[in-house]
């Protein structure tokens, strides 16, 4: 008899872990990748190939905790000539003619968020390049998060770069 | 790593696509052969040290057929072995050039201890008895090829493992650092079930199957081949999914793609029907198992190599952008090199720089107005007489006035460029009242042309 109940066994087992594997993914596709956004913007072609600064349109990296999202008005400010036959360009218009607010998803989670104290401004003082918490977003046409930005991670870069580890210098 | 580079060219997109597949492939080899063998020799070693203690012929006469199976000879050892580990060392190399990841020293280490643990057990089983009571010198060696091969087999794995997690690469400063990763020891051990797995798989086959087999085989000797093949074989069946769920747990971000997950569950699917399989041959006297159960095994290995190159993949994007990005910008510097030596034949031409300069640069720049660009008459007097320098300016532009965004190459060919700056500069520097494509403005840029070359 025992025989046969190895097989349902074997398909709860497997089943289980389907299940379990199912339940990665999920947080994957829900919490994880990244995100679409309301147009295409391709940092590859701002920054890769124009060649654009980040302080450019993050204009507030080097002096507030946020490094700020660019305006719509600031987009219009090359695209009201570059480009304007594209159709990303021209959804960029059109929220620039109703006169609407351009809705990012975000890309960058500290998944504890609340209990941690991030500035950009400090990271940007210290000359810490961008490109060590975002990564080498010149080559990305759809942004992506590439660092975990977990407690362990901030610890070692700080331990790196000689920075405070007392906790009070992330958390409040 | 850096030696390396020295040798290898940047690869492009087609060539890194070709490296995915000719590495897969070569993993498929190398994998589940040192698998089976890893497998074999750790049973091989069991039941000889069983024999020793109660003298049990019937172990140390399948443990001789287990290490004769899985290095039947040099050729096979070579072939599968040790051939495919500098294909895969050459491989990464040239993935992973230009990058500061110092692991490209460990993993030629990796593989001359897989290859050392391989000749290793070649000795081994030369020296195994099948009548039993083996000394200790060989069960040593056994137990020597055995380690090496373990300690070859995760060196190989933590050089790349960080590959696959790229943000802690800046904070790689020491080799045994590489290897200390929760995701890499879950990876290993995933590897290491497969690898019982599949040794299970192969003994069912190799002694069930293969013609002329059972039959010089006793009673004992099946019963025994069979419960240890099938036992094996359901122990890393059943152990794959737990470490493959740690495995995909501990991934980093960086690494993770939807895809890997459904692969992962694809897994799960031919991990179940291979249980069935393998747990029918256990309640039957005379056993069969085909080789397309034994193939199923090596479909698990396949799956595994697929999924590390998903995950790769996916963690190095970015890298991979650069090296095609610079392969590219290679070739344009050689059409560029080639084009210059067919434009310095070729005269400018004023009439074609104006339909340049509208078609492809007044969309920033007017002559008298600020757009996305300066207004050109401010700056184009500094260019006067020097066609060169504004030619060069226009191929590759830099960021001059902090006011403006940086200019982008404009992607045109350097004959176009030259008419524009022949153009420009009979418009911008001259008398930029009248001459904007008369002839006299063609005739200014048509000299400094002439006198330029």
């Amino acid at each position: 008899m025992k025989k046969y109940l190895a097989i349902p066994a074997a398909f709860l087992f497997f089943g289980f872990f389907v299940l379990a594997y199912l339940a990665l993914a999920h947080d994957w596709y829900r919490n994880r990748q990244a995100p679409d956004q309301p147009i295409n913007f391709s940092h590859k072609i701002h920054v890769g190939k124009v060649g654009l600064q980040c302080l450019f349109c993050h204009e507030t990296a080097d002096k507030s905790t946020y490094a700020g999202i660019p305006t719509v008005e600031k987009c219009m400010s090359c695209h009201l000539n570059v480009a304007t036959d594209r159709p990303e360009i021209q959804k960029l218009a059109a929220y620039w003619n109703e006169g609407k607010v351009m809705e990012w998803n975000r890309v960058h989670r500290i998944r504890v968020r609340k209990h941690v104290y991030f500035s950009h401004k400090r990271h940007v003082k210290a000359e810490i390049d961008c490109v060590n918490c975002h990564g080498e977003v010149k080559y990305m046409d759809k942004i992506r998060q590439v660092k975990s930005l977990e407690m362990g991670w901030c610890v070692q870069c700080h331990r790196t770069n000689d920075a405070p580890t007392d906790c009070l210098t992330c958390h409040m | 790593m850096e030696l390396f580079n020295q040798f290898v060219l940047p690869p492009t997109a087609a060539h890194l696509e070709l490296l995915r597949y000719l590495l897969v492939l070569a993993c498929l080899i190398n994998f589940p052969y040192v698998g089976i063998v890893i497998g074999s020799t750790l049973l091989s070693l069991v039941l000889s040290a069983i024999d020793r203690d109660v003298s049990n012929p019937v172990c140390a006469r399948v443990a001789k057929n287990l290490v004769d199976m899985a290095l039947p000879s040099r050729i096979t050892v070579l072939v599968f072995g040790i051939l495919p580990l500098p294909v895969i060392w050459v491989i990464y190399g040239q993935w992973f050039i230009n990058s500061t990841v110092n692991t490209m020293h460990l993993l030629p280490g990796g593989a001359f201890l897989i290859a050392a643990g391989l000749v290793v057990l070649l000795a081994y089983r030369g020296g195994l008895d099948p009548a039993g009571r083996n000394s200790t010198v060989v069960m040593g060696t056994g137990g020597m090829g055995l380690g090496l091969l373990l300690l070859g087999c995760y060196v190989m794995f933590g050089s790349v493992s960080r590959f696959w997690d790229p943000e802690k690469w800046f904070a790689v400063h020491h080799a045994a650092r590489m290897l200390a990763s929760w995701n890499l020891i879950w990876r290993f051990l995933c590897y290491m079930a497969a690898s019982l797995a599949i040794t299970g798989g192969a003994i069912l086959f190799f002694s069930f199957s293969w013609p002329g087999k059972v039959s010089e085989m006793s009673d004992a000797d099946i019963r025994l081949t069979k419960n240890l093949g099938a036992g094996v074989a359901i122990a890393g069946i059943t152990g794959l999914p737990v470490l493959g769920f740690l495995y995909l747990f501990t991934l980093p971000i960086v690494s993770r793609s939807g895809e890997i997950y459904w692969l992962g569950v694809a897994l799960l699917a031919v991990l179940f029907v291979l249980f069935a399989i393998v747990y029918r041959t256990i309640f039957s006297p005379r056993p069969r198992f085909g080789a397309t159960a034994f193939v199923l095994f090596v479909v698990v290995f396949l799956m595994m190599i697929v999924g590390d190159q998903l995950t790769l993949v996916s963690a190095t994007k970015e890298h991979i952008a650069g090296l095609v990005i610079e392969s590219e910008e290679r070739e344009a510097e050689i059409d560029l090199e080639r084009e210059a030596m067919r434009a310095a034949a070729i005269t400018p031409d004023v009439v074609r720089g104006q339909e340049v300069f509208n078609s492809v640069c007044m969309t920033c720049h007017q002559m008298d107005e600020r757009l996305v660009g300066p207004p050109l008459n401010t700056v184009l007097p500094k260019y006067a007489g020097d066609m060169e320098a504004l030619v060069s300016f226009i191929q590759k532009p830099s960021k001059v006035d902090p006011d403006y965004p940086p200019m982008p190459a404009p992607g045109i060919p350097l004959v176009d460029i030259k008419s524009v700056a022949a153009y420009l500069l009979g418009v911008g520097s001259g008398d930029t009242g009248s001459n904007g494509t008369d002839g006299s403005s063609a005739a200014q840029p048509q000299d400094q042309e002439g006198n330029g070359h």
